[in-house]
C-alpha cells in the first residue's frame, strides 16, 4: 500500500470539522472517513500483479555510451492501469529517467489488454556486469489517494564494456606504422628482414640496398626496400592482481591496463602482427587471441569487461607456462604491472629471466602523478615528509626500473592518460628496430 | 505510444512473475495463521480477567462472590428483610442517609478515596451513633471516631476472646473473633472487647479488635468480619448482624474513585485552552502518521551495488610520511629529499644517474649560476634534527633545483620538461614529441 499527498490534503480538510465540533466522536468519524477512502481507491486500483513486464536492452554497452532501457509492459487485467514503474538497477549504472526523479521511476498508463513501452536512459560510471534484481509496478486508485504496490523479480544485466578512450592516439601510431612500411627500418640485414619491392634509387637512400642485378637489368639503379617484419607475436600480460585496484587519477591501474592493452592489441593488429592477451591474478582470468574470428577488439573488451582487481597478489610462476601456451616462437611480452618493489621482488623478478631468455619484454606501470605533486609541497613539517615518502617512492620505482633495464627489458612508466600512447609507441620503436 | 507488433521482445514472461491477489492473500495467510490463532488465545485467556474487573469486585462489594467480598452478609441481610443500599460515592452515601434516617452506614476505604474534605461532609450528614467504620486508617479515625487511636496490626494466632472489661452484648454474645486485621484503643468511655494478647504491656492499656465510643460508633478491626471469607468464622456473623442489621436499612458505603478529587484545585494549561485543541491535535497526529506513511514509502527494494575497493594509489606513501614523523626521523627524510634531488639534478645536467656529488655540485653552481659554497650548503643535511631544520633544508634543496632549472631555461640547454613536473597537460594528444623517437 502507498498513500499520496492528497491524502494528506484530505486529513488537513478534515481538521476543519474537528475543529467545528470538538469531540472524540468528530474524530473517530473523521477517521473512518479516511480509510473509507483509502480503502475504496485501493479496491478500485488495478491490480498491479496481472502486468507482464518484458525487458528490451541490448546485451552490452562501453561505458561512455548511454543506452536506453526499455520494459514493455503488458495489462492482462481488466482494469485500467495507471502508476508508475520503477527499474531496480544498481546506482552505477546510472539510470536516469526523463521525469528527473531521483528513483527513476517512469509514469505508466496502459488501458486493459495492452501493452506500453516504458524505457529509462542508462549511462553506467562502472565497467563490468550491471544488474538489475526487480521491477516495481505501482497501481493508483481513481482517486489517487493510494495505491498498490508490487515487485516483480525481473531480472536484467548488461555487460559494460572497458571504453577504449586512448582510441583517439590510434590513427598518428598508425600512420607512423605506414610511415615504416616501404623504408628500410632493419639495421641488421640477417633473417629478420623481409623483402618488400624494388624501386627506382632516390638520392638519400642506403647505397647498401642497392640491387646490383636488378640494376644490370633495367640500366638504372635499382635499390631494394625493406618492410618490418609481420607475423610476429604480441603477448600482453594484464596483472588483476591487488596493485591493480590502486586508484590512480581515480581511476583502478587495471582500467588503465585496458586501455593501454586495447590500443597496443589494435596497432599491433594493423601491423600484421598476432596479439595474445592473458589476464591473471591467482589464475587465468580470461584469454583472447587474434587468430580466432571475429574482431579481435571486440572480443578483447568482452572478455575484459567482468574482469576485475582481486585482492590477491598475483602468481607470476604460471606467467612463462602461459606465454608458452599462446606462442612458441621469439614474441613482444608486455607485462601491464606495477613497479612496487616488494611485489616486483616476490613475484615478477624470479620468473624474468626465463622470459627474458627467449622473448623481448616490456614492463608497463602506471605512474602516480600525484607522488610527484606531495613531492613538491613541503611547507610545513608534515608535508615536507611527505614529501620525503614521495621521493622515496619515487627513487625505489627508478631503482626497479633500473634493475629491470638491466635483464634486458624495457620499462615504460608513465601516468594513466600517458600510459597507452607510451606503450604504443614503445611497440613501433621496437618494431622499427627489428627487435620482435 | 503504441508498441510495434514486430518488437524482438527481449523475455517475455508467459505468466507474470508474481502470483495473483488471491494467491498472494493465500500465501500470506499460510505464513501468518498461527499468530491469528495465538493472538485468539490471549484474548480467550486474558476475556475473564478482563470482565471480573466490575465495581462489584471490590472488598466488601455488595455483589462480589471473592474471599474478601461482602456479598454473603449482605444476602443474609436481605433474607432477614433488611434493605442493603449500596452506595460508591459520597453524595450518593449521603443522600441515602437523609432518605434513611437512623440506619447503620458501613464505611470501609481501604484505598483512602475518599479525601478529608469528604470524610468532613461524611460526618455533618451521619451521625456518632450510626457509623460502622471496617478497618478504618487514621485520618478516618480522627474524622469519624475521634478518641479511638491505632493499636497497630494483629498477628495472625488462635481467635481472640471477647475479654472481661467487654460489656458490648453483640461482643459478648459473639464470644470470639479470629486473629488478624487491625487493633485500637478508645478511652473509658467507650467499649473495647477482643484484646490482643501482648499489647498490654504499654501505659496506654492493650489494643482491642473491636471498639466502639461513647457516641455508639462501632470500629470493627478485620474486614473478615463482615467479608465472605470469614463471616461464618468465630462470632463473625453475630457482630456483623448485630452491627449492620440494627434497623430495617442499612447504608454501605464503599468510597469509590468517583471520591477522589478531580483536580488540586489550581486552574491547569488544559482547562485554560480551547476544547477544540485537543482533538485537532490528536487529528494533527493522524495527519502526521499520514505524512509520514507518504514519504516514507519507497518505490520498490534497494537495489544493492557491489562496491569496488578503493584503494588510493598514493596511500602508502602518505603512511610512510606518518611513520616517519612518529619516529622522529628527520635525519633519513632530509638524506631522502637530498638524494632525491640529486638524482633529478643528475639527468637535468645530463651527467648521467651514477655521478659523484662533487661533480653535480660544480655542474649546479654553473647552470644556476650560484656559488659553489652554497649549493653544497643546500645539499648539506648532516646536521638536520628537527622539524624546522627538515624544512628549511627541503625549502633549500626546492630551491636550489628551481634555481639550476632556471639557469637552464635561459641558456637554452633545458631539457624537454622537467622530471618533476606534474603531467596535467598531456591529457590533449600531443603526437609532436612523439614522431622523433
Amino acid at each position: 500500500m502507498v498513500l499520496s499527498g492528497r491524502l494528506l490534503t484530505l486529513a488537513l480538510v478534515l481538521l476543519l470539522p474537528v475543529v467545528l465540533r470538538p469531540g472524540m466522536d468528530t474524530v473517530g468519524w473523521c477517521l473512518l472517513a479516511l480509510v473509507l477512502v483509502t480503502g475504496a481507491d485501493l479496491v478500485l486500483a488495478a491490480s498491479p500483479r496481472g502486468v507482464l513486464i518484458a525487458r528490451d536492452l541490448p546485451a552490452s554497452t562501453r561505458l561512455d555510451a548511454p543506452v536506453q532501457n526499455a520494459l514493455l509492459i503488458t495489462q492482462t487485467g481488466r482494469r485500467r492501469l495507471r502508476g508508475s514503474v520503477r527499474d531496480a538497477w544498481q546506482p552505477s549504472a546510472g539510470q536516469v529517467a526523463e521525469s528527473g526523479r531521483a528513483d527513476a521511476a517512469v509514469d505508466l498508463d496502459v488501458p486493459a489488454g495492452e501493452r506500453r513501452r516504458v524505457s529509462t536512459t542508462l549511462a553506467p560510471r562502472r565497467r563490468g556486469t550491471l544488474r538489475s534484481t526487480s521491477v516495481t509496478v505501482r497501481s493508483w486508485g481513481p482517486l489517487g489517494v493510494a495505491a498498490r504496490q508490487v515487485t516483480h523479480p525481473v531480472p536484467g544485466q548488461i555487460s559494460v564494456l572497458p571504453p577504449f578512450r586512448s582510441r583517439r592516439h590510434l590513427p598518428s601510431r598508425l600512420a607512423r606504422l605506414r610511415e615504416m612500411d616501404g623504408r628500410s627500418a632493419v639495421r641488421t640485414r640477417g633473417g629478420g628482414t623481409e623483402f618488400d619491392s624494388l624501386r627506382d634509387y632516390v638520392r638519400g637512400d642506403d647505397i647498401r640496398s642497392i640491387d646490383w642485378r636488378a640494376t644490370a637489368r633495367r640500366r638504372d639503379v635499382v635499390i631494394r626496400t625493406w618492410r618490418p617484419e609481420r607475423d610476429r607475436r604480441v603477448v600482453i600480460v594484464l596483472d588483476a592482481s591487488r596493485t591493480a585496484a590502486a586508484r590512480v587519477d581515480d581511476e583502478p591501474k587495471l582500467d588503465t591496463g585496458i586501455e593501454a592493452s586495447l590500443l597496443l592489441a589494435a596497432l599491433a593488429s594493423a601491423g600484421g602482427d598476432r596479439v595474445e592477451l592473458v589476464a591473471v591474478d591467482r589464475r587465468v582470468r580470461a584469454r583472447v587471441s587474434s587468430t580466432e574470428k571475429g574482431s579481435l577488439l571486440h572480443r578483447m573488451v568482452t572478455a575484459l569487461a567482468p574482469v576485475q582487481p582481486t585482492l590477491l597478489a598475483a602468481d607470476w610462476s604460471q606467467v612463462p607456462v602461459e606465454v608458452a601456451a599462446v606462442s612458441r616462437q621469439r614474441s613482444l611480452v608486455v607485462l601491464l604491472t606495477d613497479l612496487d618493489t616488494a611485489a616486483l621482488q616476490e613475484g615478477l623478478l624470479p620468473v624474468l629471466p626465463a622470459l627474458t631468455a627467449r622473448h623481448q619484454v616490456v614492463v608497463a606501470s602506471v605512474a602516480d602523478p600525484e607522488l610527484a605533486a606531495l613531492a613538491r609541497d613541503r611547507h610545513d613539517v608534515e608535508t615536507a615528509f611527505r614529501a620525503a615518502a614521495a621521493e622515496r617512492a619515487v627513487l625505489e620505482r627508478r631503482a626497479a626500473a633500473r634493475e629491470l633495464n638491466l635483464l634486458g627489458v624495457e620499462v615504460v612508466d608513465e601516468p594513466p592518460h600517458r600510459l597507452p600512447p607510451a606503450l604504443a609507441d614503445a611497440y613501433l620503436r621496437l618494431k622499427a628496430a627489428g627487435r620482435l | 505510444m503504441r508498441t510495434p507488433p514486430t518488437l524482438p521482445a527481449a523475455t517475455v514472461h508467459p505468466a507474470p512473475a508474481v502470483p495473483d491477489t488471491g494467491r498472494a492473500v493465500r500465501r500470506w495467510w499460510r505464513a501468518a495463521w498461527i499468530w491469528f490463532v495465538l493472538a485468539a488465545l490471549l484474548v480467550l485467556v486474558a476475556l475473564p480477567s478482563i470482565l471480573r474487573q466490575d465495581p462489584g469486585a471490590r472488598p466488601l462489594g455488595t455483589d462480589s462472590a471473592r474471599p474478601e467480598g461482602g456479598r454473603a452478609v449482605a444476602r443474609v441481610l436481605a433474607q432477614h428483610g433488611i434493605a442493603v443500599h449500596p452506595a460508591a460515592s459520597l453524595p450518593e452515601a449521603l443522600a441515602l442517609a437523609a432518605e434513611h434516617p437512623g440506619a447503620p452506614v458501613l464505611f470501609h476505604d481501604p484505598a483512602g478515596h475518599l479525601p478529608a474534605e469528604g470524610l468532613g461532609q461524611f460526618a455533618e450528614g451521619v451521625g456518632p451513633g450510626r457509623r460502622v467504620l471496617v478497618e478504618p486508617g487514621l485520618p478516618v479515625l480522627q474524622a469519624l471516631a475521634p478518641g479511638v487511636s491505632q493499636g497497630g496490626v494483629v498477628p495472625e494466632g488462635a481467635p481472640l476472646p471477647a475479654g472481661q472489661q467487654c460489656h458490648w452484648p453483640a461482643a459478648v454474645e459473639a464470644r470470639s473473633v479470629s486473629a488478624g486485621g487491625r487493633s485500637y484503643r478508645t478511652g473509658p468511655s467507650g467499649q473495647e472487647c477482643f484484646p490482643v494478647p501482648g499489647t498490654d504491656a504499654g501505659p496506654s492499656g492493650a489494643a482491642h479488635a473491636v471498639v466502639t465510643t461513647a457516641e455508639g460508633t462501632v470500629v470493627l478491626g478485620h474486614r473478615d468480619m463482615v467479608a465472605n471469607a470469614g463471616a461464618a468464622d468465630e462470632g463473625h456473623a453475630v457482630l456483623s448482624l448485630w452491627t449492620l442489621g440494627r434497623g430495617t436499612d442499612v447504608i454501605w458505603y464503599l468510597p469509590s474513585l468517583a471520591d477522589v478529587p478531580v483536580d488540586g484545585g489550581t486552574p491547569t494549561l488544559d482547562r485554560l485552552l480551547p476544547d477544540w485543541v485537543r482533538p485537532a491535535g490528536l487529528w494533527l497526529g493522524v495527519c502526521l502518521l499520514v505524512l509520514l506513511l507518504w514519504r516514507g514509502r519507497r518505490h520498490g527494494p534497494l537495489a544493492v551495488e557491489p562496491l569496488p575497493v578503493i584503494v588510493p594509489a598514493s596511500e602508502t606513501a602518505v603512511g610512510r610520511a606518518r611513520l616517519y614523523e612518529h619516529s622522529g626521523q628527520y635525519p633519513a627524510a632530509a638524506r631522502t629529499l637530498r638524494s632525491a634531488t640529486l638524482v633529478r639534478l643528475a639527468s637535468a645536467l645530463r651527467l648521467g644517474p651514477s655521478a659523484p656529488v662533487g661533480a653535480v655540485v660544480t655542474a649546479a653552481s654553473r647552470a644556476s649560476g650560484l656559488d659553489a659554497g652554497r649549493v653544497g650548503s643546500a645539499l648539506d643535511v648532516d646536521d638536520v634534527g628537527s622539524g624546522r631544520d627538515l624544512v628549511a633544508a627541503a625549502a633549500a634543496l626546492q630551491d636550489l633545483e628551481d634555481e639550476v632549472h632556471r639557469g637552464l631555461q635561459a641558456t637554452g640547454t633545458a631539457p624537454d620538461k622537467t622530471p618533476t613536473a606534474t603531467d596535467t597537460a598531456a591529457d590533449t594528444p600531443s603526437d609532436t614529441d612523439l614522431r622523433t623517437p
